[in-house]
C-alpha cells in the first residue's frame, strides 16, 4: 500500500514534459490553507483502568471512546523564501469537539459505584492554534511540471479548550502549549488544467492550487508540566485540505 | 399557587405586571429613540477626540439603554389604536378575549392611543361592538356606532359602553371586565363564539361633552382550551431535568408551553421555563436527590391553558469530562501551565518576520 502514493507520483512524473515551463504568474505573497486534520489525545497516559468503571485506558476513553475527531483548520501564511523551494511563517487555527454522555453513580449509597450513562452531554472543545514554519519543496513542480510538492513543518502549538457540562456551562478552560512535527505531499492541481489554473491566476491571483495531505507528529503537554494534561497524538494525527499559493 | 402563561409564578396578593413595565417601557420609546439617533450622529464626529471619550461612553450607554424600551414599544399602543397588551398579536394586529377574562375572572388590560390635538381633559367612553367601526361623517376618524344603553337588544349590537376613563396623557390604560364586554356584544363563553370578531373603541369627549376623537382595535373571542401535552417525560440531568412531550390533538391551536417543576409534597414552583414554542426544554437550578413534579401546560394565543401534562424525575449528580477526570486523579488545573512559554514562542516567530524584513 505505501507504494501506491510513490508509484502515483512517478507515473505523473513521466507525463510532464520535461521542459522549463514558460508560463508567467502573478507575484507571490504566500499561501492560505483550508483542511482538516484528525484529533486523538494522549490524555489517558497517565491513567490505569478503575476497577468495576467503564471500559477504557482512562477518562478520555472511557468518556468519548477510542475513535478519531476530525477538526477544521485554516490556515495563512507568508512567504519569507522563494528560491529552491519556498519557506513559508504563518499562523493556523481551528477547532474540534468531542461529546459524549455523562456518568450517574447509581449504586445505592455505601456501595460500590455502578457507573451508567446519564441524558446530559458533555462536550471537549478545542481551538489549536499554530505558529508554524514550513518549507515546501515546489522547485520541481515551479520548474518542470511534476506536479508533487513534499513539504515539512515545524509549528508551536497553543490549544485552547474548555469542557462543557451538561447544563451546556463552562467546567473548566484553560490552554496547553507544545510543538509539532509534520511531513506531507502536495499535489499541484494546476498540472490537471493548466489553462484554468492560469486564468485563476489572471483572475484571483492565484499562483498555484494544491491538494495536501499529511502527517504530524505532536507533542501538547506544557513542555512536560506536572500539572498538565497531555493533548499530544497518541501516534499521529492526519490532515488533509487545499492550499492555494497567491 | 398558579403558573401563568407567561410563566411568572404569582403569589396571592402580589400581582406582576408585565404589561405595566412594558407599557412604561412604550412610553419613553420615543424619546430614548431620540437620544439613540442623537448619540449615534454624535459619536462619528467624536472617534478622534479623547476628550470626548467619557461623553460618548455615557451616550453610548444611554442609547444601549434605549434599545430595549424602542424594540418593547412594539407592544404599545399606536395613534388611533386600542389593544389588550397581553394577548396582543402583533403579527395580526388583533387582540384576544379568553375563557378567563369571558367569566370575569381576568380582567381585560386595555391600553389605547388617541391622538387629539392639545386636549388635555375631557373622558374617554370605552365601547365593546360586534360591529367594524366606521367613520363619522365629515371626518376620516372611525368610531363604534354608540348607543349607550347597557345590555341592548334587538341584536345586533351596535355598541354598548363598558367603561370610562379620565384623560391624562397620550397613552392610556385600564383594566375593564371581560365580563361586562362579553355581553355588550351578547358573546356567551362558549365554544360557540369561538373565533367571532369584536371592536373595542375608547372615544375622547372633550369637558363640553363633545366627541373629538377615537382609537379602535379589533379582538377574537378565544374561548376554547389547547389540547393538553402528552407522553410528557423528566430525564435526570445535573441539577437539572430535560422535558420533552408532545403535542395533544383536538382542541385550540397551541401558541406556547409554559414548563414547571415543583417538588413533591411542595406547592412552590422551583423553576419555570417561560414560554417556548417547541416540545422540549430543560429546566436548570433544581437540587439533586429531590424528586419533582413537571408540568407541561399549552397556552393558545388568547391565553387560554390547557390542562397539565405531568410527569416526575429526580435530578442526579452527572460526571461531566472535566468531573470524571478529576475523579480518577488528573492533575491538569485549568488555565494555562506555561502561558509564558507559548507567548515567547509566538514572539519568536514575530521576531524572525521582522528580522527578515529588515534584511530587506
Amino acid at each position: 500500500m505505501r507504494r501506491v502514493p510513490l508509484a502515483l507520483a512517478v507515473s505523473l512524473a513521466a507525463l510532464a514534459p520535461l521542459t522549463a515551463r514558460a508560463q508567467t504568474s502573478s507575484p507571490r505573497w504566500g499561501s492560505f490553507e483550508l483542511g482538516t486534520s484528525s484529533f486523538a489525545p494522549n490524555v489517558d497516559s497517565a491513567f490505569a483502568p478503575i476497577p468495576g468503571g467503564p471500559t477504557g485506558a482512562g477518562p478520555w476513553e472511557q468518556m468519548f471512546g477510542i475513535h478519531r475527531r476530525w477538526g477544521l483548520r485554516v490556515g495563512l501564511s507568508k512567504t519569507v523564501f522563494d528560491g529552491f523551494g519556498a519557506l513559508d511563517v504563518g499562523l493556523r487555527t481551528g477547532y474540534v469537539r468531542a461529546g459524549a454522555k455523562g456518568f450517574v453513580n447509581t449504586a445505592p449509597d455505601g456501595q460500590p459505584a455502578i457507573w451508567v450513562r446519564s441524558g446530559d452531554t458533555t462536550y471537549f472543545h478545542m481551538i489549536p492554534t499554530s505558529a508554524m514554519v514550513t518549507y515546501r519543496f515546489d522547485w520541481f513542480a515551479e520548474r518542470f511540471n511534476v506536479p508533487l510538492a513534499p513539504y515539512g513543518r515545524f509549528a508551536f502549538e497553543r490549544y485552547n479548550w474548555w469542557v462543557e457540562n451538561g447544563n451546556g456551562a463552562t467546567k473548566q478552560k484553560g490552554a496547553t502549549n507544545g510543538w509539532s512535527i509534520t511531513g506531507g505531499v502536495a499535489l499541484l492541481l494546476d498540472f490537471f488544467d493548466p489553462g484554468l489554473a492560469r486564468e485563476l491566476d489572471a483572475e484571483t491571483g492565484i499562483n498555484h492550487t494544491y491538494l495536501f495531505l499529511d502527517v504530524t507528529k505532536t507533542q501538547v503537554d506544557d513542555f512536560g508540566a506536572s500539572r498538565s494534561w497531555d493533548l499530544s497524538e497518541r501516534d499521529v494525527s492526519y490532515g488533509a485540505g487545499l492550499m492555494f499559493v497567491f | 399557587m398558579p403558573i401563568w402563561q407567561d410563566g411568572a409564578v404569582r403569589r396571592p396578593g402580589f400581582a406582576i405586571l408585565a404589561p405595566a413595565g412594558a407599557r412604561a417601557h412604550g412610553r419613553a420609546r420615543a424619546t430614548g429613540r431620540t437620544e439613540g439617533e442623537t448619540a449615534v450622529a454624535r459619536l462619528a464626529p467624536a472617534l478622534h477626540n479623547p476628550a470626548d471619550m467619557t461623553r460618548r461612553r455615557a451616550l453610548l450607554l444611554l442609547g444601549l439603554a434605549g434599545l430595549p424600551a424602542v424594540v418593547l414599544a412594539a407592544i404599545s399602543a399606536g395613534a388611533g389604536q386600542v389593544l389588550e397588551t397581553t394577548n396582543f398579536d402583533a403579527v395580526n394586529a388583533v387582540s384576544y378575549v379568553n375563557a378567563a377574562q369571558c367569566a370575569g375572572t381576568e380582567p381585560v388590560h386595555l391600553e389605547w392611543n388617541v391622538q387629539a390635538g392639545s386636549t388635555t381633559t375631557g373622558t374617554y367612553k370605552i365601547y365593546a361592538s360586534n360591529q367594524q367601526p366606521t367613520a363619522a361623517t365629515g371626518t376620516t376618524t372611525v368610531f363604534c356606532a354608540e348607543q349607550d344603553v347597557p345590555n341592548a337588544t334587538p341584536t345586533p349590537v351596535v355598541a354598548n359602553q363598558v367603561d370610562s376613563a379620565t384623560v391624562s396623557s397620550a397613552v392610556q390604560d385600564k383594566d375593564v371586565s371581560g365580563a361586562t364586554i362579553a355581553s355588550a356584544v351578547q358573546y356567551g363563553c362558549d365554544a360557540a363564539n369561538e373565533g367571532k370578531a369584536l371592536w373595542i373603541c375608547s372615544h375622547l369627549f372633550n369637558d363640553s361633552g363633545t366627541r373629538i376623537a377615537a382609537a379602535t382595535g379589533k379582538f377574537l373571542f378565544q374561548v376554547t382550551a389547547p389540547p393538553a401535552p402528552v407522553g410528557v417525560r423528566a430525564s435526570a440531568g445535573d441539577s437539572a431535568l430535560q422535558v420533552n412531550w408532545t403535542a395533544g390533538t383536538d382542541g385550540a391551536t397551541v401558541d406556547h408551553y409554559v414548563v414547571t417543576a415543583t417538588p413533591v409534597g411542595s406547592t412552590t414552583v422551583a423553576a419555570s421555563s417561560g414560554r417556548i414554542t417547541g416540545t422540549s426544554t430543560r429546566l436548570r437550578g433544581l437540587v439533586n436527590g429531590t424528586e419533582y413534579t413537571v408540568s407541561v401546560v399549552a397556552f393558545s394565543k388568547g391565553g387560554n391553558p390547557s390542562a397539565a401534562g405531568t410527569a416526575t424525575g429526580t435530578p442526579v449528580q452527572v460526571e461531566d469530562f472535566w468531573s470524571w477526570y478529576k475523579l480518577q486523579g488528573g492533575t491538569e488545573q485549568g488555565g494555562c501551565a506555561s502561558g509564558s512559554g507559548g507567548l515567547a514562542a509566538l514572539a519568536g516567530v514575530a521576531a524572525l518576520l521582522v528580522l527578515r524584513r529588515r534584511r530587506k
